[in-house]
């Protein structure tokens, strides 16, 4: 058999000075037998072969001894002698034949050794025809002496493997003790375990890299990683997951079937520390290629791996969502949802929970979006799903529903079903006090939230008193767990003491919302010295409630400051980016655009708008609808400072825009958004009334009536000076422009009516008076007027 | 109450989502039922409990507020540690799980871990051995290692 390819007969012949044909002649077995049978019945032999016999000196020396017989036998005439001569001629002739065929045997034998630095040598001087040389390096003692050394060899490294091992076995020790370590509560100091389990897994790690094991390395380094993620020592577990990730790559590399899977679980175990670490974009990334690996193998093996693919899905949907990577994140919760509920199918008890939880990520990412209606669906059916678990298990599930409540509770309030709201929420306070009575300090904050909810809903549907109660209730509670830890209740006690601060601020209680809105100035202060990133978003807020409550009071110095305050605590973070900032720092201009409005200083105002809108439409470049009901009202505000600065056709352009959107609002949801739309439908009307468009302004003043309304019919106190406005205009439009006094006074009446029954305030005033005037211009008693049938 | 709580054979046999009962801890709500069970049996964990216990029976008896103020601080710092130590329990059972004990010492530690005798686990793995073990295997490593260099450089003919 030819065990040189023929490509390399060349590469042979040109490292040892051999022809290529005695080469080839050489690795073939069936030319080589050819030959040496040749050379056995005395017939012709290869030309090639014979020219490297000629050259070995051992054949010299044998043709000499040749030579000199048949000399010897030409010179002896004794015929007894001259047959011994003969013999030995024979002899040696014989001798030379087996010499070149032992020349062939010992040249196809060596030509197909493994390369030793011995055999190198002897290889060498064999096919340099230096036979004897070549002979002489493979001299017993030396032979003797290297058998020794591989022998010694082999034992060493039986023993080192024995000694890896070992390592192996420590390393695991010193793993396992550093984990027990942490559960020590006998060593003093939570930092002083951590000390001394991570001196214990470092000293297992060198035994673990000592051990050459690079399966162990990697499972050794994982578990480092994992430990190290859970003690929040995030950029030291970074390291160990990367060098487990490298060496994992290295072995499913080499053996895909048995690595992959712990190459995707190290990879899924990165991109969630990387997530931790708000580097979105790199988790996204590592979580996708988890995700591929994790879907080959369920490919293979469905029933394992399945469930895999649907956490990695649930969390890559998370991601996405908070990243405002809205449809990718869509996309992930629909996948996650559906594996997770065709293994609850399955088996319900390993999997229910799984599903509710993907449907409150589902919910919550509805929610964000302003997808209302299928975020109830899904916060539903989680409720659902948790009351049928918590009845199977001894309540273990009460605080899942209570939370879902809670969720459940925001979400009818957003989408107006004030109501189920309010049952929502009460039930959910409801258990957090059951479970707060059993366990306060987990769920005293609960309870505190859902209060807090509760009375944001009762003042969004002007049930102030209550709402204050509440607020309140919320407000002792938060403080008492403000005391115990500030860090962690000075965002929560912060907020409520701002809501309460606003009821303060509609009831005209305006020392007592200074003082609120004071306290949680400095709690905000406190905490955005020790951690600005975080906490100047709410010191920002803050100063922006401050504002509104003294431009309300008319502190016009202490307003804008604390506008201005507002802008540069949100300013650096929305410089970077930050999209809660930015979205923030709009609504502060947009509030100081009001401010700058009504102290007539319009090119400010106009700045402080524009800034607002560019924000909004950037935020919304990816998803339109969601900040649609924020740009049409900086459009509203627009088209009303173009109207004062007396820029008509700008004004009616920022107005038209505007009423396009809002109409597109309420088509999706009319309640919420028909307060905004009647705004700008009177503002229109107004606007065509001085534009001398009479039909345009009547269908747009008697739309706006429509809505306002329907809206005092519901909200009497919030919404009768807005329908009065709405009923002057329409009265002064019919008096002045279209000449029909009948109507005008229709209209005039229905505002007087209306009037009169509202408490006594500047504004309402302001209508009487204005209403007065109108009566005088149509010759008409008020008082005749209004009780007039 | 069951004695035979065996939260590594709920975590083997899939009936126990480790991660799903942290992330339950870490966002302050409760925890399985068998988890519970474990804990209870637990003779460690039970030091910590009756301590909080024992802090919540001195608070609500307590009426002067300054002193209500420190135990309070007390408790809430007890109560953290509680949650830590129950997160690293769960994280830890979840190692244990998956890991092939190789030796006698691993074995027997995992085995008292599982029976919530956590400092016995511990203590098994007796610190001043590991060392020993650990500095012997890495000096017979490094002269294993020369010596199989000198070997090889031997049988290559290299200069030693």
């Amino acid at each position: 058999m030819n065990n040189i390819s023929p490509r390399h007969i060349t590469t042979v012949s040109d490292k040892y000075g051999v022809s290529e044909a005695y080469v080839e002649i050489i690795v073939n077995e069936d030319r080589l037998k050819y030959e040496i049978d040749n050379i056995r019945s005395d017939r012709h032999v290869n030309l090639e072969v014979l020219q490297f016999i000629y050259k070995t000196n051992y054949y010299s020396q044998l043709q000499e001894k040749l030579t000199g017989k048949r000399e010897e036998l030409k010179k002896v005439n004794n015929n007894k002698t001259r047959i011994a001569i003969g013999e030995s001629i024979a002899d040696i002739e014989e001798q030379i034949k087996q010499y070149k065929i032992n020349i062939l045997t010992v040249s196809h034998n060596i030509i197909n050794q493994k390369n030793t630095t011995h055999l190198e040598k002897i290889k060498s001087l064999f096919f340099k025809g230096r036979i004897k040389e070549a002979i002489s390096v493979l001299d017993e003692e030396a032979l003797k002496r290297t058998q020794d050394h591989l022998i010694s060899l082999s034992e060493v490294q039986k023993k080192l493997e024995e000694v890896y091992e070992k390592l192996v076995d420590n390393a695991f020790e010193f793993l396992t003790k550093g984990q027990l370590t942490i559960l020590n509560l006998d060593i003093s100091s939570a930092e002083n375990r951590l000390l001394k389990s991570i001196e214990y897994f470092d000293t297992g790690a060198l035994a673990i890299e000592r051990s050459k094991k690079s399966s162990y390395e990697a499972e050794y380094k994982f578990e480092y990683g994992y430990f190290l993620q859970g003690q929040k020592q995030i950029l030291k577990a970074v390291v160990q997951y990367e060098n487990a990730l490298n060496l994992y790559r290295d072995l499913s590399g080499k053996d895909p079937k048995t690595f992959r899977p712990y190459l995707a679980q190290v990879l899924n175990n990165i991109a969630i520390l990387y997530a931790d670490k708000n580097e979105f974009s790199f988790s996204t990334q590592l979580y996708y290629e988890a995700l591929g690996l994790y879907e080959e193998l369920a490919d293979q093996e469905p029933d394992f791996y399945q469930q895999f693919v649907a956490t990695i899905s649930n969390n890559l949907g998370i991601i996405c969502n908070n990243a405002s990577r809205f449809d990718e994140a869509e996309a992930h919760y629909i996948k996650a949802l559906k594996i997770r509920r065709f293994l609850a199918d399955g088996n319900p008890d390993a999997y229910l929970p799984a599903v509710g939880s993907t449907l409150i990520n589902f919910g919550n990412y509805c929610k964000n979006t302003q997808q209302y209606k299928l975020a109830k669906k899904s916060y539903k059916e989680a409720l659902e799903i948790a009351r049928g678990l918590n009845q199977e298990n001894q309540k273990e599930f009460l605080p899942d529903i209570a939370h879902l409540l809670n969720n459940l509770g925001q979400l009818y309030r957003l989408t107006g079903k004030i109501e189920t709201a309010y049952i929502s929420f009460e039930e959910a306070i409801s258990i957090y006090k059951q479970l707060a009575e059993v366990d306060p300090h987990i769920y005293l904050a609960f309870q505190a939230n859902a209060v807090n909810n509760l009375a944001v809903l009762e003042a969004s549907t002007n049930r102030l008193n209550e709402a204050e109660e509440h607020f309140v209730e919320a407000l002792e509670t938060r403080r008492s767990l403000f005391e115990l830890n500030p860090y962690t209740y000075g965002v929560d006690l912060g907020k409520t003491l701002r809501d309460l601060s606003n009821i303060y601020l509609i009831n005209k209680e305006y020392p007592k919302a200074e003082t609120n809105l004071n306290e949680a100035l400095h709690i905000w202060q406190e905490l955005s010295a020790d951690n600005p990133a975080i906490y100047s978003f709410e010191l920002g807020q803050t100063y922006h409630s401050l504002g509104s409550l003294y431009d309300d009071m008319s502190e016009d110095l202490k307003a804008r400051k604390a506008y201005k305050a507002a802008i540069n605590s949100l300013e650096i973070l929305a410089e970077q980016g930050v999209q809660r900032f930015l979205l923030e720092k709009a609504l502060v201009l947009v509030n100081f655009g009001n401010f700058l409005l009504k102290k007539n200083e319009f090119k400010e105002s106009k700045s402080c708008y524009e800034t607002a809108l560019k924000i909004y439409k950037s935020a919304s470049s990816d998803t339109p609808d969601v900040f649609m009901a924020q740009i049409s009202s900086v459009l509203t505000n627009l088209g009303l400072l173009y109207h004062h600065m007396g820029e008509l056709d700008k004004s009616r352009k920022a107005y038209e825009e505007s009423l396009v959107l809002k109409r597109s609002l309420a088509k999706q949801h009319l309640e919420s958004h028909q307060p905004d739309l009647a705004l700008v439908l009177n503002n229109l009307g107004v606007l065509y009334s001085v534009l001398e468009e009479q039909i345009l302004a009547e269908n747009y003043l008697l739309e706006a009536l429509e809505y306002r309304r329907a809206l005092t019919q519901k909200y009497p106190a919030a919404y009768s000076l807005l329908l009065i406005e709405t009923l002057i205009q329409l009265s002064l439009l019919y008096l002045f422009s279209i000449k029909n006094d009948l109507k005008s006074i229709g209209y005039l009446k229905e505002a007087a009516q209306f009037c009169i029954k509202l408490e006594k305030t500047p504004k309402q005033q302001h209508f009487l008076h204005l209403i007065t005037q109108i009566s005088e211009k149509q010759g008409v008693d008020l008082k005749e007027l209004i009780n007039s049938t | 109450m069951d004695t035979n709580v065996s939260i590594l054979h709920y975590i083997k046999a899939g009936e126990l989502a480790v991660d799903y009962e942290i992330s339950k801890i870490e966002a302050g709500g409760d925890i399985n039922i068998n988890v519970k069970r474990f804990l209870m049996n637990s003779p460690d964990y039970q030091v910590l409990n009756k301590e909080i216990d024992r802090k919540t029976k001195q608070l609500q008896q307590e009426k002067e507020p300054n002193n209500r103020k420190h135990l309070m601080s007390e408790l809430s710092n007890l109560h953290q540690i509680d949650k830590a130590f129950k997160i690293d329990i769960l994280r830890l059972a979840k190692v244990f799980s998956s890991l092939k004990a190789r030796t006698e010492r691993l074995r027997k530690a995992i085995a008292l871990f599982d029976q919530g005798r956590f400092l016995e686990a511990d203590q098994i793995l007796v610190e001043t051995e590991l060392y020993e073990d650990h500095f012997n295997l890495i000096t017979l490593v490094d002269y294993l290692e020369n010596r199989q260099i000198i070997l090889l450089n031997r049988i290559l003919g290299k200069n030693e």
